[in-house]
């Protein structure tokens, strides 16, 4: 009897590959040698925190409708680093903080890291849960409409988006645009990428957003760790053009060892 | 203000105002404006000519409210074909909504009255299975063990086009109707890399551009993409509806926004330039 | 050791490595181990869903008795939900009742169908407000936007069906080949993240950092 599920033994040496590049990458981090290029969305995420201070008006930050049991969690995860980072920041600078949640399960994790920002920089009385990270609803288009009523109330200075977006990621951009909020927008799901790209003053498009924790961070570790995934694409990079000139000449060797 | 500059900016009030009233005039008044019936709509429908007669089909409602505009019209007319064909149809929902779609779309095909069909025995609802992948996993792999009743609650063991239905095996078709990305991904996953089932797929115009590498690999046989996939569907099956009352407002709503970008276009360009001349 | 930190992270690790290994390996003891997994995660979304609900009466309650700003709105709010319930459980029937149809096609359906069709309506003003052709970018942008719109509009292509085979090229070669190359970069980075969660370097998922 086969081991393997048949047909994935290339997925499982690239991902055990993938562990260890991940590791390697950490440790060249860690030894300070692993740089990556400035991501203007991310460092723009300090900057709005301190126009919405000066203008003395919100900030919105919204993690997207993703669960931790779809297949939308890295995304989620992603946006829950960021919101602890901008939690953090707007505790620091005095910025009014809402993150209203759609996922029930979600939305616990989110008000624990809040919680803790704002625990850290010691202003934890300064927080209303209940307002600030209220549960919408998991309905798609209810939470889209609670999310762009509380906009049209609050008019926030600007607007955080980063995890995984639906249809209503050109409501929000368009909506946020409209009442002058600046806006960072990011998610992995590519039907939505155009309308952040059109919409909002910063974009972090596709994978830029999973190293957002680790860029935010600024641990060594994590940064090494981006690197891991560069390296992959190199890869893959490599083998799309190799079996793409391959297989224009008849030989199917990179697509069968693909599937194998 | 100069008019380009009135031009670069006009009132988001007016521009939509003009949309709703470009929407409401075609439907108001059918026009009957031409279309061109799309390629991936005539692959989906040509491919279910084809099937046998008695063929079992799993057609899975993965959209809810939001869906239904575009998607209902294209169920509905992909439902007349397989009646029309006399096709063994297995509908399953992997929206939460879905269940609620089934009564609204049959209300509309009324297979008994029109086709001579008979709910049990040519065509069975199985309600909502949760879990999206899971379901699709769980109903290809072994469907008795997954669905016990059917949507009424009726046993499966009491329904006749269930009977010896196990899974994908017994299945010669799959299509299905979502809005969900990860729906539209998870049937090329689960019923063609994992069986081999043929597989027909509909899902909003936005969604076509990601799902079109699998049509062009023969992944999935046919696309309906969206309300003008819907169109072209019920325009090849005789059946006009919705769909192709909407493409009028589709041609009028989406020429007035080409309309829009080309203002804005020429009347940014003739800002700059009667700026230039100022200085 | 940080019991708090060190304990879910330990669980995680293991209930990763059993997800990963009923994918890539055969073992029916794995696979029954992760379907029960996967049947512990249908439980706890369906006891989330209901803290959801406590949550929103919790939230529009306080509105309520607060008589904070368009507090009737947070009322009817709670009447709808009191409502579907009633007449979901009322008739034992749940979904597959008339009135449970009824209700919900009379309200709910119009409500997402509305919510969604006035997508067209944000993206006709941001068409109109962002596709200027202000450097090359931009440029290209447009022209590419012009002739997709062409192409999807049906009376363009009905009378020269050139404008529906330059969309369709652009789909299939251009926006083709752009989706791919991000859909394996979002791949990788996934898989990355993944990686991160399992050996405990991401930990956002855990609620502190």
């Amino acid at each position: 009897m086969a081991i393997l599920t048949p047909g994935r033994l290339t997925p499982l040496v690239a991902f055990v590959l993938a562990w260890f590049a991940t590791y390697y990458a950490i440790q060249l981090g860690k030894q300070g040698k692993i740089r990556i290029r400035r991501l203007p969305g991310l460092d723009a995420i300090e900057e709005v925190v301190g126009r919405a201070v000066e203008m003395g008006r919100p900030i919105f930050d919204i993690i997207g409708q993703g669960s931790f049991t779809d297949g939308y969690a890295t995304q989620t995860i992603a946006g829950l680093s960021i919101l602890s980072y901008v939690a953090t920041l707007c505790a620091r600078l005095g910025a009014k903080l809402y993150a209203p949640q759609a996922d029930t399960g979600v939305m616990p994790v989110a008000i624990e890291l809040v919680r803790d920002a704002y625990r850290g920089e010691g202003k934890l009385e300064e927080l209303d849960v209940e307002e600030q990270l209220p549960y919408l609803s998991s309905e798609q288009f209810a939470w889209a409409g609670g999310i762009i009523g509380m906009a049209a109330r609050l008019r926030p200075a600007a607007n955080i988006m980063i995890g995984p977006f639906w249809a209503e990621s050109m409501m929000f951009a368009e909506t946020f645009d409209r009442i002058g909020a600046m806006q960072v927008g990011g998610t992995a799901r590519m039907y939505q990428i155009p309308f952040f790209a059109a919409l909002c003053d910063y974009v972090l498009i596709g994978e830029e957003m999973f190293a957002a924790g680790a860029y935010v961070s600024g641990d060594p570790q994590q940064i090494g760790s981006i690197a891991s995934q560069d390296w992959y694409k190199i890869a893959a990079l490599i083998l799309s053009i190799v079996g793409a000139l391959l297989a224009t000449a008849g030989v199917t060797v990179i697509s069968d060892l693909l599937l194998m | 203000m100069s008019i380009w500059e009135k031009l670069t900016a006009i009132p988001r009030e007016i521009v939509i105002g003009l949309v709703i009233i470009s929407m409401i005039i075609p439907t108001l008044n059918p026009l009957g404006l031409p279309i061109m019936t799309g390629q991936m709509a005539k692959d989906w429908y040509n491919y279910v000519e084809d099937v046998p007669e008695g063929s079992v089909v799993l057609f899975d409602i993965g959209y809810g409210s939001g869906g239904y505009p575009s998607l209902g019209p294209a169920t509905i007319a992909v439902f007349h074909q397989f009646f029309d064909n006399n096709l063994k149809v297995i509908i399953m929902a992997t929206a939460i909504e879905g269940s609620m779609m089934y009564p609204l779309i049959m209300d509309v095909v009324q297979p008994e009255t029109k086709y001579g069909a008979v709910y049990g025995e040519d065509y069975v609802f199985l309600g909502y299975i949760a879990g999206v992948q899971t379901a699709m996993a769980g109903v290809l792999g072994d469907l008795p063990a997954i669905v016990t009743a059917d949507y009424l609650g009726t046993p499966i063991g009491q329904i006749d086009i269930l009977e010896g239905i196990s899974g994908a095996e017994d299945m010669d078709l799959v299509a299905y109707m979502t809005t969900a990305g990860g729906t539209s991904e998870g049937w090329v996953y689960q019923a063609y890399s994992a069986y081999g089932k043929e597989l027909l797929g509909g899902f909003l115009s936005m969604m076509t551009t990601s799902m079109k590498p699998y049509y062009d690999t023969g992944q999935l046989l046919g696309i309906i993409d969206g309300i003008k996939g819907a169109a072209d569907m019920e325009y090849l099956t005789g059946n006009p509806g919705d769909a192709i009352q909407s493409s009028d407002v589709l041609s009028f709503s989406q020429t007035l926004v080409l309309i829009f970008i080309i203002i804005g276009n020429i009347s940014y360009w003739g800002s700059r330039a009667s700026r230039k001349e100022e200085i | 050791m940080d019991y708090k930190r060190d304990i879910p992270l330990a669980i995680t690790f293991l209930i990763g490595i059993i997800a990963v290994s009923d994918y890539y390996t055969t073992f029916e003891s794995v696979k029954a181990t992760f379907t029960i997994i996967k049947n512990w995660g249908v439980v706890l979304a369906a006891f989330s869903l209901g803290l959801g609900a406590v949550n929103l009466f919790r939230v529009h309650g306080r509105r309520i008795s607060k008589r904070a700003s368009d507090w009737y709105l947070s009322a009817w709010l709670l009447v709808m939900m009191v409502l579907f319930v009633a007449v979901g459980l009322g008739t034992g029937q749940f979904e597959t009742s008339s009135q449970y149809t009824w209700v919900y096609g009379a309200l709910f359906l119009p409500l997402g169908a509305t919510m969604y069709s006035s997508l067209a309506f944000y993206m006709a003003y941001g068409s109109y407000k962002v596709l200027r052709a202000r450097n090359l970018d931009a440029f290209l942008l447009f022209i590419t936007a012009v002739f997709v719109i062409l192409g999807n509009t049906p009376i363009f292509p009905a009378n020269v069906p050139g404008f529906f085979y330059i969309r369709e090229w652009i789909f299939t070669t251009i926006v083709g080949g752009a989706y791919r190359g991000i859909r394996i970069g979002v791949g990788i980075g996934a898989v990355v993240i993944g990686i991160k969660t399992l050996i405990g370097m991401e930990t956002g998922y855990l609620g502190r950092r």
